[in-house]
């Protein structure tokens, strides 16, 4: 059947070509979408999954980093520092910044840290190294990509000089890239010495950590204290609420698009081999054997689709991402395969759809 | 001529009418026809197009079932076949040719033959090797790899009647099957035809408008607006044809 199937198909090359080639951009848009997620998800939350800090505290109306609003006042921190099982305390001030050099200017996500607590830095230096003292800054290399800058430049916030000493990694989340400096500048940039978002607790080894949680809360009104795991979960929850319904909506789309254009080809292949089905029919071909073909050659169109999409799609996202460094994507095999699985479901749906045509067509018909 | 039920016909009509509504339209498409068909013999349907020819011929292939009246296929009455062994039939012991071929030209000569065999639940390589074999019995072994798009005229008859032929069938049914051909093109074919009646004895029905064929055949039955008027030997329906002011 697959081999009655294939020729049927080949024998009109250029329709089957584009098809397939249809049919391969939407699995190379969908494989996109995918990658783009990833990629922004791990950007956005990289920086609080590899932070080794034990317990999160924040407002407690902010309940994340990402679009939570936290105000809080590092002298509590000493507080903190009190509580028994805490072995450090470190203030990080989140606040959105504007970066200048030369006429360009762009905003970053700009963290403040303490250099010497080694908590609420980068999460990965990728080149060069972190931020010692209230001069420098470590700017996300996507973001030095998009806007030509390099270690041992110098960028300006507000009217401070600060040199670029180290490009991260895993600090891109699309639509804007986190920037390092000490707490202390992002403090005095902002106008407010002694501010801070969050503050990164460390707990001794064997503490509890609930104990801890309930102690922070006592000692210091309208805070709300996370562990890592459930911090995690709330940015990357935060994540896929803002960015994961329009991913999902284009990808639907994709799919929308795959069956229509499946079904639209499948429904012309049968209309204009009507004669030929009719033949199979009176020649007593086995039941299925027709809906089968069908179904067959729709799977085979999606298969050469997948295949065709793989092949674009590599040169296709590295032609992408230098042209737009900050779209950071990451492509997995459990994406592919997810996405192939969904294409193949999609072509039996699709041959589904043309196949109400095929019962009307009658065996009688080759007498015609 | 009283027709009486025998085994040895493979096809047997009794006062079978075919009507067809359209709306409030009634079509007597075919009117009290009694026939019977059986091995070794080559029978034609002559008559003009519209006469109820082709009706006849997918009323016997079990296509269409009659209105009223007895239709037995292979002894049985074709209303207690189901579906799915109406198809089996088909498959099994009926081979069909059609006016236009109906070749499938997607696929090449030799496929096009082993698809009936593959039909009728052999293997593929076996179907491949027995339809290049029957090829070659028709000195037409040098066209299995072309496609059928490729073909003469001539070349694609011949190809459709080894693919009609290719399962051994007990019946062949061939619709105006000399029509998209030249005249000795026509006459081998149905000569072919009138062979493999003979020597596999075998049952052979033939709907043509071509009065030339009536020679080759056993019997002529000669359709006119759905009823079967005149019946006998070639010679005799051609020259029974003058008396009834039907030329």
């Amino acid at each position: 059947m697959f081999s009655y199937s294939a020729k049927i198909l080949t024998s009109q090359p250029m329709r089957l070509a584009i098809t397939v080639t249809g049919i391969a951009l939407c699995i190379v848009l969908m494989l996109f979408l995918l990658a783009a997620y990833h990629g922004v998800a791990d950007g956005s939350v990289d920086y609080i999954r590899k932070n080794r800090s034990d317990l999160w505290v924040l407002s407690s109306n902010a309940w994340n980093i990402l679009r939570g609003s936290s105000i809080l006042f590092t002298g509590d921190a000493l507080d903190i520092e009190q509580i028994k099982g805490v072995q450090s305390v470190s203030s990080v001030l989140l606040t959105l910044a504007g970066i200048r050099k030369n006429d360009q200017q762009a905003t970053v996500f700009l963290t403040g840290f303490d250099p010497e607590a080694d908590l609420g830095g980068p999460p990965h230096i990728y080149e060069g190294r972190s931020v010692e003292n209230d001069q420098e800054i470590v700017l996300d290399k996507d973001f030095a990509k998009k806007f030509n800058l390099t270690l041992g430049e110098s960028v300006m916030i507000r009217d401070v000089e600060l040199s670029i000493v180290g490009l991260s990694d895993g600090t891109n989340s699309l639509v804007i890239q986190y920037a390092f400096v000490t707490l202390n500048r992002a403090q005095r940039l902002i106008g407010y010495p002694g501010m801070a978002t969050c503050f990164l607790v460390s707990a001794e080894m064997g503490a509890n950590l609930s104990v801890i949680s309930e102690g922070i809360k006592m000692k210091l009104d309208g805070v709300e204290v996370y562990d890592h795991e459930t911090f995690l979960k709330n940015n990357i929850k935060e994540l896929q609420t803002g960015f994961l319904p329009f991913i999902f909506t284009v990808a639907a789309l994709g799919v929308v698009v795959l069956t229509a254009i499946l079904s639209l080809l499948l429904s012309v292949n049968i209309l204009e081999k009507r004669k030929d089905f009719a033949v199979f029919k009176i020649l007593g071909s086995p039941r299925g054997f027709v809906s089968g073909m069908v179904i067959s050659q729709s799977v085979l169109i999606s298969l050469a689709g997948c295949l065709t999409a793989v092949v674009l799609y590599f040169p296709l996202v590295s032609f992408i991402e230098r042209v737009t460094p900050e779209l950071n994507t990451k492509t997995s095999l459990m994406q592919m395969i997810l996405v192939v699985t969904v294409v193949l479901v999609m072509s039996v749906v699709s041959s589904l759809i043309s196949m109400q045509r095929l019962r009307r067509i009658y065996a009688l018909e080759a007498f015609s | 001529m009283k027709i009486v039920s025998n085994l040895k016909n493979y096809v047997m009509l009794e006062g079978v009418n075919k009507i067809f509504l359209d709306g409030d339209q009634k079509f007597h498409a075919v009117k009290n026809a009694r026939l019977c068909a059986s091995p070794g013999e080559l029978l034609v349907l002559l008559g003009p197009s519209g006469s109820g020819k082709t009706t006849l011929l997918t009323l016997i292939a079990g296509l269409l079932s009659p209105t009223s009246g007895k239709l037995l296929l292979f002894g049985r009455s074709v209303e207690d076949y189901s579906q799915r062994e109406l198809q089996s039939m088909r498959a099994r012991k009926i081979g069909f040719i059609f006016q236009n071929f109906l070749l499938i030209d997607a696929i090449p000569v030799v496929e096009n033959i082993a698809l009936v065999l593959r039909f009728s639940g052999m293997r593929r390589a076996e179907a491949i090797t027995r339809a290049r074999k029957l090829l070659d019995q028709f000195n037409i072994g040098y066209l299995a790899r072309k496609l059928p798009s490729t073909l003469s005229q001539g070349e694609k008859q011949r190809v459709a009647v080894a693919r009609a032929i290719a399962n051994n069938p007990e019946l062949i049914i061939a619709d105006e099957p000399t029509a998209s051909l030249e005249t000795s093109q026509g006459f081998d074919i149905i000569k072919l035809l009138h062979n493999y009646a003979l020597e596999e004895k075998r049952c052979v029905i033939v709907a043509t408008h071509d009065l030339r064929i009536a020679d080759l055949a056993d019997r002529v039955m000669r359709v006119v607006d759905g009823e079967i008027q005149v019946e006998g030997s070639g010679k005799f329906v051609k020259r029974e044809l003058p008396k009834q002011g039907i030329a």
